[in-house]
């Protein structure tokens, strides 16, 4: 190779397009109400006690007004207006306890694809200066590139009307695109069971209050009180008006909380149950938070592709997960998700089998609950006692959740016929922590049959309640229910027999047919019916005999 | 010196809450559980505290309010409380009574708070009597709108500088009134120098444009808080009934 030794040296600079703006603000929010959010972190982080929003779609325009340290025109130059300001992850909290959310100072540049202008207003605390501030955010997405430092945003210095003590920024995005207007017009689809089908404010409402940084409502007493840090002083969030709190579907239980550590992180979680598919389906699953403020949606942690199960119950549990130390520095830029650490793989690992594990007591609870609703079936109001049942924690899902037969109970093959009261008995034995205690007194007037005591941790069942007593009619005689078990084969009584009042008919118990998957009912009148029909003939137990052999033959094929 | 807002603080409880759960009662007494009534209100577009009072005392409802801020600035930080309609610009520019006024389809309103003390009102001289004819062409629109009755709360800031008595009747008596035979302040000097006359002549013209526009006095009521030694807030309530 010949070398040229008329070779010269020159330093090139490294240019910024000023589309960097373009491919980094549309890059990293694809979502409006997540754009929005990325203004309340910006809100939380300077100390704001109150944000309150303002959508106004007549107008185009939204506000976001908040009560933080406001900014200097330094602050603007340095802070607000410099892409790429990096503030490096810290320890350290501020005065309000508080840890800071932004670290990589593109806040601002979330709204300018959504918006023609960004009109800001802000004041410093302990300054006079009130600081109007316009930027034209079209003119980095239409137009030839040029050099991004030549872009001026205006300014303006006014004399505040605020206490000097007090601070206030308020940013307004004005001209908001015609599409996301339609959008947030969008009426509501039927059904709750996703945000798409919820009109086009409850969406941007729902994905607001999901994502920001702020609290559970105070009717959410145990999960407001297990998350909050009694030194960190809390962000509110107004919509229109209305305050906004963290998104918790209706009627949840606590399944499972606690503090965990995994190497240095440090977190704490709640696991909770809606007792049916949690709606939006958007919920399921757990809530990751850095700082309070959610990392990505809600999520299964890929428990289905990574144990090759599918838990049967698992769009029935939401939840949060509030990383409190250790992941500051493996938020990804999108925010959307961690690092991948092996602290980060031991979580993961550790909630997935939380959420295959609750999983599958809900489907263990479900079978349970199955077999003691199938029970309690012939009860003329079980309805009180279904209610006590789900107070003491014995039931746990509605009637409406579980496929129940409409026959009261669903004979399994083998298994022999009992009265009411022994299936009720066995239901709660079987399935139930309880102690049953059987009370053989007359039960009191407007006694209930059973009667569930939590605090003892029994269930005591009045064997005399008038509820247990069976009949069965024919031919408008009423006759009593027992039953028994003798050799059917000895005796030509083989299916039932009468006492000797003749008003009370036992069924054997251990006859082959109560153990088919034919109806009890329809075998038990055909037996009586010609047990009627032989009685007191001179050749009863010949014919009873013959009809009996019919009934068997006939069914058993 | 006393800030105005912990003054203004003072009136909410003492005169402007009181008269308007009163005028609530009269107005709606056998109507609503509630006596929610549509406010207008000049506000200092920085707390609202008068607003919220109002709400918490179930006279009023958050989104039913009209809003009239000084500026820009106020009117967007009052939008996001999202108290109702809002307004913004000089008061006393602005043509109140005129059917192409901004604020005639917002009315009839059962509230008026007319407290110019919230306002930045850049006006060198004859700045009550600029009032005094906002205050009548507020008492007009609502005629105009058939309001049979409604909370009247006029505050200001009574200092040293003088008001013309002539001035005030002729500025009133410019807007005309069938039967109405023209504001009758002889009882003061042409020059009125004094605090005290100043809020007398206040509530005088008050009871007097009452009458002009046939409304009667259900009741009147007003208060003063001392700003400084030549300063003070004057405040004065009345309920208006047709």
């Amino acid at each position: 190779m010949k070398i040229d030794n008329q070779t010269k040296q020159v330093e090139l600079p490294f240019k910024v397009n000023k589309e960097v703006v373009s491919h980094l603000s549309l890059g990293l929010y694809r979502n409006f109400a997540r754009a929005i959010k990325e203004l309340i972190s910006n809100s939380y982080d300077a100390g704001a006690t109150e944000v309150k929003i303002k959508l106004d779609l007549d107008r185009g325009e939204i506000i976001v007004r908040d009560n933080g340290r406001g900014m200097s025109l330094e602050d603007i130059e340095k802070k607000f207006l410099t892409i790429g300001y990096v503030t490096q992850p810290s320890d350290k909290l501020d005065e309000l306890g508080r840890k800071r959310i932004g670290t990589f100072g593109i806040g601002c540049l979330s709204v300018f694809p959504y918006c023609n202008t960004v009109h800001v207003i802000t004041k410093k605390m302990d300054s006079d200066d009130l600081i109007e501030l316009t930027i034209e955010t079209q003119r980095f997405f239409t137009g030839t590139p040029s050099d991004i430092e030549k872009e001026k945003a205006k300014c303006t210095v006014h004399k505040s009307d605020l206490a000097k003590k007090d601070g206030e920024t308020i940013i307004s995005l004005k001209g908001i695109k015609q599409h996301l207007i339609k959008e947030l017009r969008q009426k509501s689809g039927s059904g709750w069971s996703s945000i798409d089908k919820f009109s086009g404010f409850e969406k941007f409402k729902w994905t607001i209050s999901q994502y920001s940084p702020i609290q559970f409502s105070p009717e959410q007493r145990i999960l407001r009180s297990f998350f909050a840090d009694a030194e960190r002083v809390p962000m509110r969030l107004w919509l229109d008006g209305k305050e906004l709190f963290r998104n918790v579907p209706e009627n949840i239980e606590i399944l499972d909380k606690g503090e965990e550590k995994f190497g240095n992180v440090h977190l704490k979680y709640v696991i909770t149950t809606a007792k049916k598919p949690v709606e939006p389906e958007e919920a399921r699953g757990l809530q990751v938070r850095l700082r309070d403020v959610a990392v990505g949606l809600p999520t299964d942690f890929e428990v289905s592709k990574l144990t090759g199960k599918v838990p049967g119950k698992l769009n029935y549990i939401s939840g949060e997960v509030c990383v409190l130390d250790g992941l500051d520095s493996f938020l990804m830029i999108d925010r959307d998700s961690f690092s991948y650490t092996q602290e980060v793989s031991e979580m993961q690992d550790f909630f997935r089998k939380k959420l295959t594990k609750w999983s599958d007591v809900q489907e263990k609870w479900a079978v349970q609950d199955k077999d003691i609703y199938q029970a309690l079936m012939p009860l003329k109001d079980s309805e009180p006692l279904i209610e006590e049942l789900k107070k003491a924690n014995i039931l746990h899902f509605s009637k409406e959740r579980l496929r129940l037969s409409k026959e009261p109970m669903v004979k399994k093959s083998r298994e022999r016929i009992t009265s009411t009261l022994e299936t009720i008995k066995k239901a709660l034995t079987d399935k139930t922590q309880f102690k049953i205690i059987s009370r053989k007194e007359e039960p009191k007037d407007k006694q209930q049959p059973v009667e569930v005591k939590p605090k003892e941790k029994s269930i005591v069942i009045y064997d005399n309640h008038p509820e247990f007593v069976e009949s069965i009619e024919i031919d408008d005689k009423k006759f009593s229910v027992t039953y028994d078990d003798w050799d059917y084969k000895k005796s030509h009584y083989s299916i039932c027999k009468l006492d000797s009042s003749g008003k009370k008919v036992a069924f054997n118990s251990s006859h082959p047919l109560f153990k088919s998957k034919i109806s009890e009912d329809v075998i038990k009148k055909i037996a009586l019916g010609f047990l009627l029909i032989a009685k007191d003939r001179k050749d009863e137990e010949k014919l009873l005999s013959e009809l009996n052999h019919l009934i068997e033959t006939v069914f058993k094929g | 010196m006393a800030e105005i807002d912990t003054l203004r603080d003072q009136l909410i409880e003492e005169l402007w809450l009181p008269m308007a759960r009163e005028g609530g009662a009269r107005f709606y007494n056998s109507r609503r559980k509630n006596k929610q009534m549509k406010l207008f209100t000049l506000t200092d577009g920085i707390n609202f505290k008068e607003i919220s009072r109002l709400e918490d005392n179930n006279l009023v409802q958050r989104g039913d309010c009209v809003l009239w801020v000084s500026n820009m600035i106020k009117a967007v930080r009052a939008e996001t409380e999202a108290l109702g309609v809002v307004l913004n610009g000089s008061i006393c520019d602005e043509l109140i009574s005129t059917a192409t006024c901004q604020l005639n389809p917002l009315f009839p309103c059962d509230i008026l708070n007319l407290d110019f003390s919230s306002q930045d009102i850049y006006v060198n001289n004859s700045r009550i009597e600029k009032e005094l004819e906002k205050v009548e062409s507020f008492i007009v629109l609502q005629g105009q709108k058939r309001s049979k009755g409604f909370v009247l709360l006029q505050t200001t800031v009574v200092n040293s500088e003088d008001i013309s008595r002539d001035n005030v009747k002729r500025v009133s008596d410019a807007m005309q009134s069938s039967g109405w035979g023209g504001l009758a302040l002889d009882a003061f000097p042409p020059t009125i120098s004094s605090n005290t006359q100043k809020m007398d002549l206040i509530k005088k013209v008050a009871e007097l444009l009452c009458q002009k526009y046939k409304y009667n006095i259900f009741k009147i009521s007003s208060l003063s808080k001392d700003i400084n030694t030549q300063q003070q807030l004057y405040s004065l309530a009345v309920i208006l009934v047709r």
